[in-house]
C-alpha cells in the first residue's frame, strides 16, 4: 500500500474543471515532482490533500492516507493528520507565517496542540529544529518575528515548522518561486537533505527543479493527468509532445549560443548614476554607467536589491537621479520624463513585469495601444498589434479578458508602436509560463531583427538571457561588478557573483548533479557591507576586500570589479575542470 | 473566488433595493399632488385620527390635525433631497481635495491631510448648533453642515486610492507614452476611481440621511410647517401612547430607506470587486 493514494480525484468550481479525474500515489521516502504550467490544477491538487479547498469547491473521487480515506475525516481527525502524517510547505513563506507571533512559538504551539512536547521540552526540540534547518543562532532566532528575517530565512523557518512533527509526506507548493535564485538552490538542498525518509510532493513549474530533486514526476495540463514516470525516463523520451514542449521551453544554460557582439554606434549613455530614496533612506544605485548600441540587447542580471530596475527607471526618468547624466545620441535628456521632449519619448519605451497590472483595467486594447501616438483609430495600431501576433478581435477587449501572455503582447505592442530605437523589458517574461515565456521572447527577437531596435533586458535568470543578449550587465547591491559580452561572460565567468548566478541556475537535466552553490543572502541595501559588497558571501574574500572598493577595471575585453580577478583567473585556469 | 450564488446575490440585492427605493420615491412625489390634503392644512375636527379611507387620511392625521400621509410624503422628499444634495456636495469637494492631495503628494498632501485631520476634531454637534443660532435657523444650512462633515471621509478614501493608482505600472506606460497630467488624470486615475466612488456615495447617503433624522430630531434641522422624516419621527415619540402610527409608519419607512442604501451600497461594492478580479 503506498503512503498517498490520490483515485480519480475531481476539483470543480461553478463553471471550472481545476482537477479532472487525477489518479496517483507516492511511496514512503519516495519524491514526487507535479509539474504543470499556471492554471493546470496543481496546487488545487495539493490543497485538495490537506484539505484546504475553499467551501464552494466540489470534489470527486478519494484521497488516502495509509489507505484511510480523508475526504471523510471530521476536521477534528484531519487536523492530526495534517499535523502528524502531511507538513506543507508554501509559496511565500511571509503569508503562510503569523506575522504577530514570534517564529519559535509558532513552531513549538504545533508540538504543544499535538501533545508531542511539553514546556521547555517542545522549545528545546524547536531550537533543535531552527539549527538543522541552518537558521545562525537559533536561540535567538526563536524570538523573532517573521519580518525580522530574510526571504530565505523565513522559508528555512516554514521548512522547521513542516518539518517539526516529523511527518510521513511533506508537501512543498513552489517553495522556492518567491526567492532569489542563488536562495533557491540552498532551500532546495537543505528540502533534500532534511527530508531523510519523509516522501516529498514538490509542486513546480520549474522543470529545472524537477530534474534536481524528484524520483519521479507526473505533468498535469488543465486539470488532467498528461504522463507520469520516472524523472530521467520522461526528460529522455517524454511520450507527450507537450510534455516535450515544456522540456524544450525549459530555460537551461548552454541551450542556445548567445549572438555575436555588434559593432554599432552608442545610442545610449548613463554617466555616474547615483539614485537614492529618502524615504526609504536607503541609495539603490551607486555611480553607475551604462552604454547601450545601436540593435544590440544589453541583459541586466542581479537579485532582489541589486538595482537593475533603479538604474533604468533613471534612464527612463521615472525616478530622478541624485546624480550623473543620461545621454541619447550625444545630447543630455532631463532627468524628469515630465520635461523630455515628445521626440525624446518616442525614442525610449518600457515593457514591465506584471502584464496585467501595466494595462489600465478600464481601457480597452485599442485606447491602450493607440495611446502613445494619440489615436486610437489609426491605421498603425491594428498594425502593430498584428505584429505582435494579435488580430482585430482583441482590439475592442479589456485587459481582464487577456491571458498573461495576450497581455503582454498589447504591452509590446504600446511600446513598439512609437517605433522606438531603445525597448527597456523590465523582467518582462518572468511573470508568464515557459512556452509562453518563449514565445514572447522569440517576438521580441523578431521586432529586434526587423526594426533594429536596441534593448535592455532586466532579469534575474542568466539561463533566459544566455541566448538572447550581446552584453550582460551583472549587479550586485547597487553596483556593476561585470561588464562583458554573453559571449565571454558565460563562457568564463570573472566575478565570483556572477559565478554564483550561473551555479544557481536549476539545470533541466535530471543527470546533472552539479551542486556548487554560493552561501548567504544579498544584504539590505540599507546598510551595504564595507568594502567589496559581496565579499561576506564571497569564498574568495581575503582583508582587501572587507575594507577596499574594488573599482571597475578593463581587463581581457570585460569590465570587472573585483581585487582578484587575475588571481582567481589562473586559479580556474589551471585546476583541472 | 466568488461563487455564481453570491454574485446572482449581489445582483438580486442590488435590483430589490434599487426597486423598492425607487417606488418609495415615485410615491414621495407623486403622493402629495394626487391627495387631496395639504401639508399644513389643519381639520380640529380630526386631531390624532387613526388611518382611515374617510378624507384619504390613509395614514391618519397628526396631533395638530394635519394629513400623516402628505406629510410623511413630504418628509420622503425632504430628507431624500437632503442626503443627496449633502451626499453630492461631499462627492464634488471630496473627490477633488483627495485627488488633488494624491495625486501632487509630498508637502501640498500632508497640509491638505492635516487640514482634514483639524476638522474631523471639530464637535460635530457643537458646530451645527451654534451655525443654527447665529444662521436663525436657515433650511440650507442642513445641507451645508451635513456636507461639510461628509467629504472629510470622501477625501481620505479618494486620496488613498489615488495613491496607490500613482504607483500602478500603466501610469508609468502613460508617462512614457508622454501623456500629459491632465490627460493621466482623466484617462488613467478618474476612471479608476469611479467604482469606489460610486460605493462610497451610496454608503454615505444613509449616513447623511440618519444625520438629518438626528438633527431634526433634536429640533435643529427643518422647521415647522415643513419636515422631515426625523422630525415626524420626533413628533411621533410625544403621541406614542395615544397615536402610535404617527411613529411607526415614518420610523418604518426611515429605517426602509436606509436598509435600501446600506444594501445598496453593499451590492454594488460587491459587483465592482467582481468585475475589477475578474
Amino acid at each position: 500500500m503506498s503512503l498517498l493514494e490520490v483515485d480519480t480525484l475531481s476539483v470543480r468550481y461553478p463553471g471550472v474543471v481545476a482537477v479532472d479525474g487525477l489518479t496517483f500515489s507516492i511511496d514512503r521516502g519516495e519524491s514526487l515532482g507535479l509539474v504543470g504550467e499556471s492554471g493546470s490544477g496543481k496546487t488545487q491538487t495539493a490543497m485538495a490533500i490537506m484539505g484546504l479547498l475553499p467551501a464552494d469547491a466540489e470534489v470527486e473521487g478519494d484521497i488516502r492516507v495509509d489507505g484511510r480515506s480523508l475526504l471523510s475525516l471530521d476536521d477534528a481527525a484531519l487536523n492530526r493528520v495534517r499535523a502528524l502524517e502531511i507538513s506543507m510547505v508554501f509559496q511565500d513563506p511571509m503569508q503562510a507565517l503569523n506575522p504577530f507571533v514570534r517564529i519559535g512559538d509558532q513552531i513549538a504551539r504545533i508540538l504543544l496542540e499535538h501533545r508531542l512536547a511539553a514546556g521547555d521540552d517542545a522549545s528545546g526540540k524547536v531550537v533543535d529544529m531552527l539549527d538543522r534547518v541552518g537558521l545562525p543562532d537559533p536561540e535567538r532566532q526563536y524570538r523573532a518575528y517573521p519580518h525580522q528575517l530574510s526571504g530565505g530565512m523565513r522559508q528555512r523557518a516554514m521548512i522547521a515548522a513542516a518539518l517539526i512533527t516529523d511527518p510521513a509526506l511533506l508537501i512543498a507548493d513552489e517553495p522556492t518561486t518567491a526567492l532569489d535564485v542563488t536562495v533557491q538552490a540552498q532551500i532546495l538542498d537543505l528540502l533534500e537533505e532534511l527530508r531523510d525518509d519523509t516522501a516529498l510532493l514538490l509542486i513546480t513549474h520549474d522543470l529545472g527543479v524537477v530534474a534536481g530533486h524528484c524520483e519521479r514526476m507526473l505533468v498535469l495540463d488543465r486539470g488532467r493527468k498528461l504522463e507520469e514516470g520516472p524523472t530521467r525516463t520522461l526528460f529522455v523520451s517524454p511520450d507527450h509532445p507537450h510534455t516535450r514542449t515544456m522540456i524544450d521551453a525549459a530555460p537551461r544554460l548552454g541551450a542556445r549560443q548567445p549572438p555575436d557582439p555588434r559593432m554599432s554606434e552608442t545610442i545610449l549613455i548613463a554617466d555616474q548614476v547615483d539614485v537614492i530614496y529618502p524615504e526609504d533612506q536607503l541609495q539603490a544605485v551607486h555611480s553607475t554607467d551604462l552604454i547601450l548600441k545601436a540593435g544590440e540587447t544589453l541583459a541586466l542580471v542581479g537579485e532582489s536589491g541589486s538595482g537593475k530596475s533603479s538604474l533604468v527607471r533613471a534612464i527612463l526618468g521615472l525616478v530622478t537621479p541624485a546624480a550623473g547624466d543620461v545621454e541619447f545620441d550625444g545630447i543630455a535628456l532631463p532627468p524628469d520624463v515630465r520635461r523630455r521632449k515628445p521626440a525624446d519619448l518616442k525614442r525610449m519605451s518600457m515593457v514591465f513585469q506584471d502584464p496585467v497590472g501595466s494595462l489600465n483595467p478600464q481601457m480597452r486594447v485599442r485606447d491602450i495601444v493607440g495611446e502613445p501616438i494619440g489615436s486610437s483609430r489609426h491605421s498603425s495600431v491594428s498594425a502593430t498589434l498584428a505584429r505582435v501576433g494579435l488580430d482585430d478581435s482583441f482590439s475592442d477587449r479589456y485587459p481582464h479578458q487577456l491571458s498573461g501572455g495576450q497581455a503582454q503582447r498589447v504591452a509590446i505592442a504600446r511600446a513598439i508602436i512609437t517605433q522606438p530605437r531603445v525597448l527597456v523589458c523590465d523582467e518582462a517574461v518572468a511573470a508568464l509560463d515557459g512556452t509562453v515565456r518563449q514565445q514572447i521572447i522569440d517576438l521580441l527577437m523578431s521586432i529586434q531583427r526587423e526594426t533594429g531596435l536596441a534593448i535592455i533586458f532586466i532579469a534575474h535568470d542568466l539561463a533566459i538571457v544566455e541566448g538572447l543578449s550581446h552584453r550582460v550587465m551583472v549587479m550586485y547591491l547597487g553596483r556593476p561588478v561585470e561588464i562583458a559580452t554573453a559571449r565571454d561572460l558565460f563562457s568564463r565567468p570573472g566575478h565570483p557573483y556572477t559565478r554564483a548566478l550561473v551555479d544557481a541556475v536549476p539545470e533541466p537535466d535530471p543527470l546533472s548533479n552539479k551542486y556548487s552553490f554560493v552561501r548567504g543572502e544579498t544584504p539590505s541595501p540599507i546598510a551595504p557591507p564595507l568594502g567589496c559588497a559581496f565579499h561576506p558571501r564571497c569564498e574568495h574574500a581575503i582583508a582587501r576586500c572587507r575594507v577596499e572598493l574594488p573599482k571597475p577595471r578593463e581587463v581581457d575585453n570585460r569590465t570587472i570589479a573585483c581585487h582578484r580577478y587575475e588571481e582567481l583567473r589562473t586559479e580556474v585556469e589551471s585546476s583541472p575542470n | 473566488m466568488k461563487t455564481a450564488i453570491a454574485r446572482a446575490f449581489a445582483h438580486r440585492t442590488v435590483l430589490v433595493s434599487a426597486s423598492l427605493l425607487a417606488i418609495v420615491a415615485v410615491f414621495a412625489f407623486l403622493g402629495p399632488v394626487l391627495s387631496p390634503n395639504d401639508y399644513a392644512e389643519t381639520d380640529f375636527d380630526e386631531l390624532r385620527a387613526a388611518p382611515t379611507l374617510s378624507d384619504l387620511h390613509i395614514f391618519g392625521t397628526d396631533n395638530l390635525g394635519r394629513d400623516q400621509f402628505v406629510r410623511t410624503m413630504l418628509g420622503i422628499q425632504v430628507t431624500l433631497a437632503v442626503a443627496f444634495i449633502a451626499s453630492f456636495v461631499s462627492l464634488v469637494i471630496g473627490v477633488l481635495y483627495g485627488a488633488v492631495a494624491g495625486l501632487v503628494g509630498g508637502r501640498v498632501d500632508a497640509v491638505m491631510m492635516r487640514f482634514v485631520d483639524t476638522l474631523y476634531a471639530l464637535p460635530f454637534i457643537f458646530f451645527v448648533i451654534l451655525l443654527m443660532v447665529a444662521f436663525d435657523r436657515n433650511f440650507l444650512l442642513v445641507f451645508v453642515a451635513i456636507g461639510a462633515i461628509n467629504w472629510l471621509d470622501m477625501a481620505r478614501i479618494v486620496r488613498g486610492q489615488t495613491l496607490s493608482l500613482k504607483e500602478r505600472e500603466f501610469i508609468d506606460a502613460a508617462r512614457l507614452g508622454g501623456v500629459s497630467l491632465p490627460g493621466i488624470i482623466w484617462r488613467h486615475i478618474a476612471p479608476n476611481l469611479v467604482g469606489i466612488v460610486i460605493v462610497y456615495v451610496t454608503l454615505t447617503i444613509p449616513q447623511a440621511i440618519l444625520m438629518e433624522s438626528f438633527l431634526s430630531f433634536l429640533g435643529l434641522g427643518i422647521q415647522e410647517p415643513r419636515t422631515s422624516l426625523g422630525s415626524l419621527v420626533e413628533n411621533g415619540v410625544g403621541q406614542i401612547e395615544s397615536a402610535s402610527w404617527l411613529l411607526l409608519i415614518p420610523a418604518g419607512l426611515l429605517a426602509l430607506i436606509l436598509m435600501c442604501f446600506n444594501f445598496l451600497g453593499d451590492g454594488l461594492r460587491d459587483l465592482f470587486d467582481s468585475r475589477s478580479s475578474a
